[in-house]
């Protein structure tokens, strides 16, 4: 036994730390957004979007020197991964819609309007959507309803940058979208219309 | 920007929250996230303006996902806590039973335990970051202390609360 028991208890909590994956994402994610506790409420949406698009770019610029080949498979789990974890925890949506035009009026801080995928399928209910990021880049969530099943699924957008993602396969080109799983998820990658597109589906969410 | 040492301490302070590290990672980003869409102030710290947000979100997750505890926090049941049995430094517990323990106590509790063993702070801090009285942070340490000792069968503790 132990008597020191605020030890105990800040050994226990400090044994806890982001792993390195984590930290980069989280870092990724704040460069990007330039939270610095400046006055861009003031600045407005489109000063955020230009903070973003140029943070992009020199994330882009530097992943290009110190990353110049990532494996499509290697990535395509990793975006699996993230879009998993993403999809299971089913956070709320903060517009609900089932209007594709009306949530591109609400994604006003990305710099691309998120679009309707020609390879997402048919007979899906549009729900809604929330901003969300994948692999550290502002994205676009929607969630949708498979009018069929009842199934929820959930459908990610950011645009396609080869420094980031790497090789994804582009149908239009005639290369076949990657099927994968991350924690039981079903997970559909491509590239279209210049976005990454990544839908999950399956699994029991919570 | 928020260095290293803070997102660490941020996810520390989720996780008191969670009781788990992957949700605590969630509950993390989804804070930084927010911050990003409604920056702080120039005058707010970062950190403390994440740390809010963080602490917000996860209430409103409890709300929603119907597991908000009922029980009355504020309170002590109309009972008068004994101030020297809310001291937390003289409980003992074995180092393998805190893992366990952790996970029973009420996030608030988890709360508690944060601020006190790592931010080092006394129960009026305690009360002064938590925005509640004095009173209520004794109250709730008085239970965390309880459910301890009860779980490991040490003194019962309510000879500590006497009656008004």
């Amino acid at each position: 036994m132990n008597g020191n028991f605020r030890k105990q208890v800040r050994d226990h909590i400090e044994a806890r730390s982001l792993r390195e994956e984590q930290m980069a994402r989280l870092q990724t994610l704040l460069d990007h957004g330039k939270v610095d506790g400046s006055n861009r409420r003031a600045l407005g949406g489109a000063w955020f979007a230009a903070v973003v698009a140029s943070c992009a770019a020199v994330t882009v610029l530097v992943l290009s020197v110190v990353w110049p080949r990532i494996d499509t498979m290697e990535m395509a789990q990793r975006i699996a991964d993230e879009v998993a974890r993403n999809h299971l925890s089913a956070k709320p949506l903060e517009v609900r819609t089932d209007s594709l035009a009306e949530v591109r009026r609400y994604f006003d801080k990305l710099d691309f309007a998120p679009v309707q995928s020609e390879r997402a399928g048919t007979g899906l209910a549009l729900l809604g959507g929330r901003y969300c990021s994948l692999r550290g880049l502002s994205a676009a969530q929607l969630r949708m309803r498979d009018v069929r099943t009842g199934t929820t699924e959930t459908l990610y957008e950011t645009p396609y940058r080869t420094e980031v993602f790497g090789q994804l396969p582009q149908p239009a080109k005639g290369e076949p979208p990657i099927r994968t799983h991350a924690r039981g998820v079903e997970v559909t990658i491509w590239v279209e219309k210049g976005l990454v597109f990544a839908l999950a589906r399956g699994a029991d969410r919570d | 920007m928020l260095s290293e040492a803070q997102l660490q301490r941020l996810f520390r302070y989720a996780y008191s929250l969670t009781a788990n590290e992957a949700a605590a990672y969630d509950l993390l980003q989804d804070g930084l996230e927010s911050s990003l869409r409604a920056p702080p102030r120039a005058d707010c710290a970062l950190e403390s303006y994440v740390r809010r947000i963080v602490r917000n979100r996860f209430i409103d997750q409890l709300r929603r996902s119907e597991r908000f505890p009922s029980e009355p926090y504020d309170e002590t049941d109309g009972r008068l806590v004994d101030l020297n049995h809310c001291s937390l430094e003289d409980l003992a517990i074995a180092e393998l039973d805190l893992d366990a323990v952790w996970r029973l106590l009420h996030p608030f509790e988890r709360e508690i335990l944060y601020l006190w063993a790592v931010d080092d702070m006394s129960t009026r801090e305690i009360a002064e970051a938590l925005d509640v009285p004095r009173g209520t942070v004794l109250a709730r340490m008085h239970r965390l202390r309880r459910k301890i000792e009860l779980r490991h069968g040490g003194p019962d503790v309510s000879d500590g609360v006497t009656a008004p």
